[in-house]
């Protein structure tokens, strides 16, 4: 990902944030003095807290978080045409570090495993240009992104494993159930077909808990878990509305591909 | 090589704080979590141990002219399935107001467990927050009194199940509104949960 930032894969992330800026732009009401996200509930939701968590964290109303987005979004833009590779890019990528970094002490709740992985390549790329930039820093940056990849779906997995409804088989008919992550007609065909709910739960369980096999498994293997990622994280952004966790997921592998070759 | 040499150290121990954090117990990654902001030290788990099968609302009701009136919902809506895969505004809402419930629902187990007339819960930021939301709700009809509850919904052939998770204490929003740290504090209890 970030050995080879000319790759179009490479620039995934960005279009993950991208729709993160359409998305609170839509939502810029929500931090009017009043609403959700408002200064004043900020500052109660981080009462307490030590100073580092509450830094701007009651700073700006909607219109500076529509300006920050709007920033957030014409950057990662930059990066979509240029990639991470030349001066252009890399200061567009920065620039992404920094209005990321505000949004999430902005809104404090709210947040998304996909937001959390698309901050921590962002904060990794920033220490690699700090390294220099140079191809080994870069390597360096990549398999810290892969491990952090693989550290995600193994402990997903793992604590999926460890669930009784998980291993039941019965979790996807619950989750599918609600109106926030469902899918009108799919719970209840899994209702229908309890078969279909166990197998999809197994199957969810069974790759995650292997995934960190990809980074030393031949090369058509991890073609099969990395092909078979993307198509879970599309199946989840269409059944339950995951959307932006194709873009973060899917984005830093690149990196676990590179450090796959790099092991080699 | 010096930097990249450094940097690879950074990277190394972020790595270990973020393993040793998918272990909830560990008292050390729990004080490095209230140090290391922005969710830098992630915790992944993904729908588990215990996936959603509800979704949390939030309703309210008020009190005007000595009468309550109907539960409303606070409705931040639910996506459309036809464009919700590409963009989805309201999965950031309606995560927001899950984490206030969660975390609120935590404390008022906790609270529960140890004393059940500690009213010590409506000083916790997500039951001061939810109020807020819903005192600025009522802010422009004449109410004397606010109360919000928890409820939780799922959808199962074409039946909807609703169950009661928490109901608030009434809250007095007659003084003005001008100093909302006035208007929210909480009157004592004329309502038992």
């Amino acid at each position: 990902m970030f050995a080879d930032p000319a790759l179009l894969v490479s620039r995934l992330i960005f279009v993950g944030l991208l729709l993160e800026a359409i998305e609170v732009i839509a939502l810029s009401g929500e931090f009017a003095d009043g609403a959700m996200f408002s200064r004043a509930n900020l500052a109660v939701l981080t009462t307490g807290t030590r100073r580092q968590m509450r830094v701007l964290a009651d700073t700006g109303a909607s219109a500076a978080v529509v300006a920050v987005m709007s920033i957030q979004g014409g950057a990662a833009l930059v990066v979509i045409v240029d990639g991470m590779g030349r001066p252009a890019g890399i200061i567009a990528a920065l620039c992404c570090v920094a209005t990321s970094g505000y949004l999430r002490s902005r809104r404090q709740i709210g947040g998304s495993g996909a937001e959390q992985l698309t901050f921590i390549a962002l904060v990794a790329f920033a220490l690699v240009i700090a390294a220099g930039g140079s191809r080994h820093a870069r390597q360096v940056g990549d398999a810290f992104l892969a491990a952090q990849v693989v550290l995600a779906y193994f402990a997903a997995g793992a604590a999926k494993l460890a669930s009784p409804v998980w291993r039941s088989g019965t979790a996807m008919t619950r989750i599918l159930s609600t109106e926030g992550y469902g899918l009108p007609g799919v719970a209840e065909l899994l209702v229908a077909h309890p078969m279909l709910d166990r197998l999809m739960c197994w199957s969810v369980v069974a790759w995650e808990v292997t995934f960190p096999l990809a980074l030393v498994a031949p090369r058509p293997v991890l073609v099969v878990f990395v092909s078979t990622g993307a198509a879970f994280h599309i199946g989840c952004a269409v059944m339950m509305g995951l959307n932006r966790f194709v873009w973060a997921f899917c984005g830093c592998y690149p990196a676990v591909w590179a450090t796959a070759m790099w092991l080699r | 090589m010096l930097r990249v040499s450094l940097v690879a150290a950074v990277f190394i121990a972020w790595f270990a704080v973020s393993v040793a954090n998918q272990f909830r117990s560990g008292a050390l990654t729990a004080r490095l979590r209230r140090h290391i902001p922005l969710g830098l030290i992630p915790l992944w788990t993904f729908f588990a141990p215990n996936p959603a099968r509800a979704d949390s609302r939030v309703i309210w009701r008020a009190e005007i002219d000595g009468r309550w009136h109907q539960w409303q919902e606070v409705h931040h809506g639910f996506g459309s399935w036809r464009t919700r895969w590409l963009v989805h505004p309201q999965l950031i809402s309606n995560k927001a107001v899950a984490d206030l419930v969660n975390s609120l629902l935590r404390t008022d187990a906790s609270v529960a467990a140890s004393d059940t007339s500690d009213r010590s819960i409506v000083l916790s930021s997500s039951y001061v927050t939810l109020l807020s939301i819903v005192a600025d709700r009522s802010r422009h009809t004449p109410c004397a009194a606010v109360q919000f509850a928890i409820v939780r919904t799922s959808k199962m052939c074409g039946r909807r199940a609703v169950e009661l998770a928490f109901v608030s204490e009434v809250h007095d929003v007659s003084e003005p509104n001008d100093d909302p740290d006035v208007a929210l504090i909480p009157e004592p209890a004329c309502h038992v949960r």
